[in-house]
């Protein structure tokens, strides 16, 4: 079988550890009915997306979990882009979910919040990523900032 | 915060078996419908993708990782769900990368819905050895 392979490549376990960490969080967080802790949590997201090497789960991972040899590095060819762009997605979730929370909406705040740990979930069990999703149907669409495209490979 | 903690059990709870549920009524249509694959000496790996499914070059380096003892006693099969629409249908898939595991009756013994890693691929491509 000949592949058409990329250079670009993303570390699946870092994303996988991300993943974990804000559903954990942001369980904690519904659990202690604690708006701080989630906007802990969306603050970190934010962060992590705007500059990416400053992302607190991510360096949780980089620099203690891997080098202790608690989990695997798992580097796969990948654009990080959409990864980047569905954490940044995730995190105005929470954002809102905590502006809701903070003007007495509780229900709603909670709601948004049960969205971002229902789509983490799902990627970081079925590895299937709603906001990349997003982002390659909007590359599809054409529109401007939404430039790569799935990398695709030779059958 | 006991209603809170027993309220997220109930709705992981809750999610967790819709996804079985969903999992399992699939294997059995599978299995009552005895698609394509048939008997075969060897098992099958059936494994949907194209190339608008971005997690699937991801999956595709999954399966190059698998052992070789491994893939030599399999048959892997490549099917393109946009351009086989109507195998894709027959087999009920409604996401990509969905790979199928069957045995060497033909019957489907197991589904994975978006990307598995080669590790837990290798682990079911074992019990149907």
């Amino acid at each position: 079988m000949e592949r058409q392979t990329s250079e670009r490549r993303v570390d699946h376990a870092a994303l996988k550890v991300n993943q974990a960490f804000i559903i954990t969080l942001l369980l904690l967080a519904f659990v202690l009915d604690s708006w701080p802790i989630a906007a802990f949590v969306g603050a970190v997201m934010l962060l992590g997306t705007a500059a990416p090497a400053l992302g607190l789960f991510q360096q949780v991972y980089r620099y203690l979990l891997r080098p202790a040899g608690i989990v695997k590095a798992q580097v796969v060819v990948d654009n990080p882009e959409p990864h980047r762009f569905a954490q940044g997605l995730g995190g105005a979730f929470v954002a809102l979910s905590v502006v809701a929370l903070l003007v007495g909406q509780t229900l709603l705040g909670w709601i948004l919040a049960w969205i971002v740990i229902v789509l983490a979930a799902l990627n970081l069990f079925l590895g299937f990523c709603a906001g990349c999703f997003v982002y390659y149907q909007l590359n599809r669409l054409g529109l401007p900032g939404f430039d790569r495209q799935p990398i695709t490979s030779e059958h | 915060m006991l209603d809170r903690i027993l309220l997220s059990l109930a709705l992981i709870a809750l999610l967790f078996v819709a996804y079985r549920l969903v999992q399992r009524r699939h294997l059995v249509r599978l299995r009552a419908a005895r698609l394509r694959v048939g008997q075969s000496p060897q098992p099958s790996l059936l494994y949907f993708w194209s190339d608008h499914c971005a997690p699937c070059v991801t999956q595709e380096q999954f399966l190059r990782q698998l052992p070789e003892q491994v893939t030599r006693q399999i048959r892997i099969e490549q099917i393109d769900a946009e351009k086989e629409s109507e195998t894709a249908a027959r087999y009920g898939i409604f996401t990509l990368p969905t790979t199928m595991l069957v045995d060497r009756q033909g019957s489907v013994r197991h589904v994975n819905y978006g990307l598995i890693d080669a590790r837990k691929l290798a682990s079911q491509l074992e019990s149907v050895l």
